[in-house]
């Protein structure tokens, strides 16, 4: 019935010999296809929650498991975009979006068949002979969206994708988003501390509380696609997560 | 263009006329014995007199050259390159190099002849001995400033094998570095071709040659014009190296144009 279920995960770190617990016990479930924003105050284990389902870290506690199977490492059913820009600087656009359909050993025009097709996807087709370095932030992100889907994951994974960019080229791409995410009806998992993005993105918005971090509420948000930002009932919404956010940093 | 380069490099050409100048003005007037310092005009005319061996003099020093730096090639990145993807070679390998890094190349000339007699081979152990260490630690300090997130990013992607990461990741974001260890080795190696050579050499059959071979056996008859002659042809066949490969470097790295720092 679910493709990605969390079950009791917890995460301790040791740092200096002093224990310090980040994640307690979180359970969520993600249906296929379905579009989950986290949010939470800042350091409070959301990249983490993301890395350990990724498989690039262990829980302490609890298991991941994607269509009923255990997952321990980074498995190629499941697709990563990065905060921080995580382009290979010596491969161009089109050889940076081949990168996984290389280690699929693919046949090579297979691999430009289906890298040009993600490209065009990002609407990138005029920068494929780039370097990363000829490109602005945002075109970064979107060769790194191109190169996570081209492998064809069933889930896409994104850690505060857009946290590095500027309102406006951040307003584009959550657009150009929702819309990929229509066309492809990949499963997402987005990380944000920005109520808004999630608001305008997520179906369900999922909120952690400050470390020690648990599951505080998840919120089902049904307004319809393309969403406005500035209509009342999203305004509405915003102002309910945003208040629930800052009373139970009070507490 | 020509001009525009002429216009570009105004100040460093004054600066050699300038030095030249300044080397004949002291060594004509104010030396004025041509054993302690030779003029211009008598490297000039050494020139002249020896431009029908010097071809074969640098040709048989790269040759040299390019031994050693081969086998500083193949032993330094494979060693950088493991100490810096692996804890455990670093530590067995880093106490063994910290020792005999300090060891000048010069130290080794005895056990060169020991090992390869006086042959082309012991010219090229020394400047191999020379060679070996930037480029080791340059390969090593690129693997080790690896950018985890890169390394991640080609885990997620299915490159989860070291022996894949290395290939795919390590080593290309390590070029940069290994380049510029290149460089520098052959610069160090080229400082080391004068004490390579001080002995004489003939593998190759072109009878006793090379640059720091010439210098060493003119040094003997007390000839210091051509002595410094081929000082010279050092530093010039030097700077050559250094600007192709400066070149070379530029051209290579073209992807990464514009994230350094220009000059101001």
């Amino acid at each position: 019935m679910y493709q990605l279920q969390l079950k009791n995960i917890s995460k301790t770190f040791k740092r200096n010999s002093k224990k310090q617990l980040v994640l307690d016990n979180i359970n969520l479930n993600v249906k296929k296809s379905e579009f989950i924003a986290i949010v939470g105050p800042s350091g409070c284990g959301k990249t983490t929650l993301l890395r350990i389902i990724m498989g690039l870290e262990h829980p302490s506690k609890g298991s991941i498991k994607l269509d009923d199977k255990n997952i321990k490492e980074a498995n190629s059913a499941l697709g990563m975009v990065f905060q921080e820009f995580s382009l290979l600087g010596w491969r161009t656009v089109l050889e940076n979006v081949t990168f996984g359909l290389e280690m699929k050993k693919l046949k090579k025009e297979e691999q430009m068949k289906i890298a040009e097709e993600y490209i065009r996807l990002v609407v990138l087709d005029d920068f494929k002979e780039h370097y990363p370095c000829e490109l602005s932030g945002g075109m970064k992100q979107r060769v790194a969206v191109a190169r996570a889907l081209a492998t064809n994951p069933q889930v896409l994974l994104m850690d505060e994708p857009f946290g590095a960019l500027d309102a406006q080229t951040r307003n584009t791409l959550q657009t150009e988003l929702i819309k990929i995410w229509r066309k492809t009806r990949k499963t997402v998992i987005f990380i944000t501390h920005n109520i808004e993005e999630a608001i305008f993105l997520a179906q369900r918005i999922v909120i952690l509380s400050k470390i020690p971090s648990t599951v505080e509420r998840i919120v089902e948000n049904k307004l319809p696609y393309p969403r406005d930002k500035l209509a009342p009932d999203f305004i509405e919404l915003k102002c309910d997560i945003t208040k629930h956010f800052y009373d139970s940093k009070d507490k | 263009m020509l001009m525009k380069n002429i216009k570009e490099n105004k100040i460093q050409i004054y600066s050699v006329f300038f030095f030249l100048f300044l080397w004949q003005i002291i060594s004509q007037y104010i030396i004025n014995d041509p054993l302690i310092l030779p003029s211009v005009s008598d490297v000039i005319k050494a020139f002249f007199e020896l431009s029908g061996s010097i071809p074969i003099d640098i040709a048989v020093s790269l040759l040299h050259l390019s031994t050693g730096l081969f086998f500083a090639l193949i032993i330094g990145i494979p060693i950088g390159a493991l100490m810096g993807w692996y804890r455990s070679a670093d530590q067995f390998f880093n106490p063994i190099i910290e020792m005999l890094r300090p060891i000048p190349p010069l130290a080794w000339i005895p056990f060169a002849i020991i090992w390869f007699g006086l042959s082309d081979y012991s010219a090229g152990f020394i400047i191999l001995i020379g060679a070996l260490f930037p480029i080791l630690t340059n390969t090593y300090t690129g693997f080790r400033n690896t950018p985890l997130v890169l390394v991640e990013a080609a885990k997620v992607l299915g490159c989860k094998k070291n022996i894949n990461l290395i290939k795919y990741i390590a080593l290309p974001s390590s070029f940069p570095y290994i380049l510029s260890g290149i460089r520098i080795s052959i610069g160090i190696g080229w400082m080391c071709v004068v004490a390579a050579e001080m002995f004489g050499l003939d593998n190759y059959g072109f009878g006793n040659v090379g640059v720091g071979n010439m210098l060493w056996q003119y040094y003997a008859l007390h000839m210091m014009d051509r002595v410094a002659l081929y000082m010279l042809i050092l530093g010039v066949i030097g700077i050559l190296m250094d600007r192709l490969l400066k070149h070379a470097e530029a051209n290579l790295l073209k992807w990464k144009k514009g994230t350094n720092i220009r000059q101001i």
